[in-house]
């Protein structure tokens, strides 16, 4: 899949220079690098946190329970909670989409594309109004 | 018990991620019944271990069509915002509407499609198409390699204003009835915009992850995602999505349209059910 990420097509209105065409190849390696990572990471805690509750023999917490606060998953981590390992890892899952969009959105201001960077902003000021509304909500 | 059960859910959910992949779907659709009837979890849970599934598909898959460039960015990154706003006013609106109307019109949308997916099921690339300006200043036309046909696809990007209007209803039913959110897109870009279907799917899968992080996040706060399900899910669909994605690459577009319409009818009917039920 790499061979094919480096290789340069023209689009089909055939617009396009070399500096251009780079710049799509730059967005679509960084955009698959962001998921790959962000998926390979969360991937990565969740099996460490199944590993650490088989060696323990516990998860850390009361069946089906885990940390929600930045706080709690911060000192299951630094006493190595199976629990909280998990906890993490699906947090880094839920952030690898936004990661996503954000760098897009750095993208597209890098190849003075202002008005797809800028949807790109607005999309991640839409998540974090959701965020804020079902917040007020509680 | 634990790890059977863990065990069982990881097979599963091999199997909802390369559906999901392939369809552009998530996955969704086939994990919460999984883990209601087969698993014995509750709804709640089974939504949560869903949310995680949808992120894992979109991750897993779009990341090997984005490097093979069928997923299409730039459109992926329109529609987004499309898509976010509609599933935002969706959930503000949640408590006001009909579900018991909408999930009606969600269902008879989704045997149209089928419908009409069917007419064309001999076609296997759209022809014709004309880009509309508004793709050609934000560059969405594009190019794939389509492994099948052995050949770069090139292809223009029609009717944009319409596709945006279709992903705001695809978010607005997401936020409102929870469901439908991959279907929509892939059908909104593969009926009005006029994208190869494989251009489609692979966005759709692209687009689906952000739109469930957007409720992601209020699953975990409430303890609805279970480790002990969601855990498996998320490595299964991993694993399944990057199948997926490997089997799509090497099918016609033909062969994935046959696959989607038993797909959209089964959803169509059990939609109807529960709208009638309702």
């Amino acid at each position: 899949m790499s061979k094919r990420l480096n290789t340069v097509r023209p689009l089909a209105d055939g617009s396009g220079d070399a500096s251009a065409q780079a710049g799509e190849t730059c967005l679509r390696r960084n955009v698959s690098r962001t998921l790959v990572w962000g998926m390979s990471a969360s991937a990565s805690l969740i099996i460490l946190g199944w590993i650490l509750a088989a060696i323990q023999g516990t998860t850390g917490y009361p069946p089906g329970e885990y940390p929600r606060s930045a706080d709690a998953i911060a000192r299951g981590l630094a006493s190595l909670k199976p629990g909280a390992v998990q906890a993490f890892g699906f947090l880094l899952l839920i952030g690898t989409p936004l990661a996503r969009v954000a760098v897009s959105s750095a993208m597209y201001f890098r190849m003075r594309e202002r008005a797809l960077g800028w949807m790109s902003v607005a999309v991640l000021l839409v998540l974090a109004g959701g965020l804020l509304l079902g917040q007020l909500a509680e | 018990m634990v790890v059977p059960v863990s065990l069982v859910a990881l097979v599963g959910a091999v199997g909802a991620g390369f559906a999901g992949a392939l369809l552009g779907l998530g996955g969704g659709i086939f994990i919460v019944p999984f883990a209601t009837l087969v698993l014995g979890y509750d709804v709640h849970h089974a939504i949560g271990a869903s949310i995680v599934s949808v992120i894992a598909t979109s991750c897993g898959a779009a990341a090997t069509y984005v490097a093979g460039d069928v997923a299409n960015v730039r459109i992926g990154s329109f529609l987004e915002l499309a898509t976010t706003t509609g599933a935002l006013a969706g959930a503000v609106l949640a408590s006001r509407a009909s579900s018991r109307v909408l999930t009606l019109l969600f269902a008879g949308l989704l045997l149209y499609s089928a419908y009409t997916m069917f007419r064309a099921r001999r076609a296997e690339l759209p022809e014709g198409v004309r880009p509309h300006p508004l793709a050609e200043r934000l560059k969405l036309n594009g190019c794939y390699y389509d492994r099948s046909l052995g050949r770069d696809v090139s292809y223009n990007v029609a009717n944009v204003p319409h596709g945006f209007g279709v992903m705001w209803v695809a978010g607005l039913t997401s936020g409102l009835l929870g469901i439908g959110s991959g279907l929509l897109k892939v059908l909104g870009m593969d009926l009005f915009m006029k994208l190869p279907l494989k251009v489609s799917t692979a966005t759709s899968n692209l687009m689906i992850g952000v739109t469930a992080a957007a409720s992601a996040g209020y699953y975990f706060a409430h303890g609805l995602i279970d480790p002990a399900l969601a855990g498996p899910v998320a490595i299964g669909v991993f694993g399944g999505a990057r199948l997926g994605a490997w089997a799509m690459a090497r099918l016609r577009s033909r062969t994935l349209r046959l696959i989607f319409v038993p797909v959209l009818v089964y959803v169509a009917v059990q939609m109807l059910m529960r709208g009638m039920g309702g």
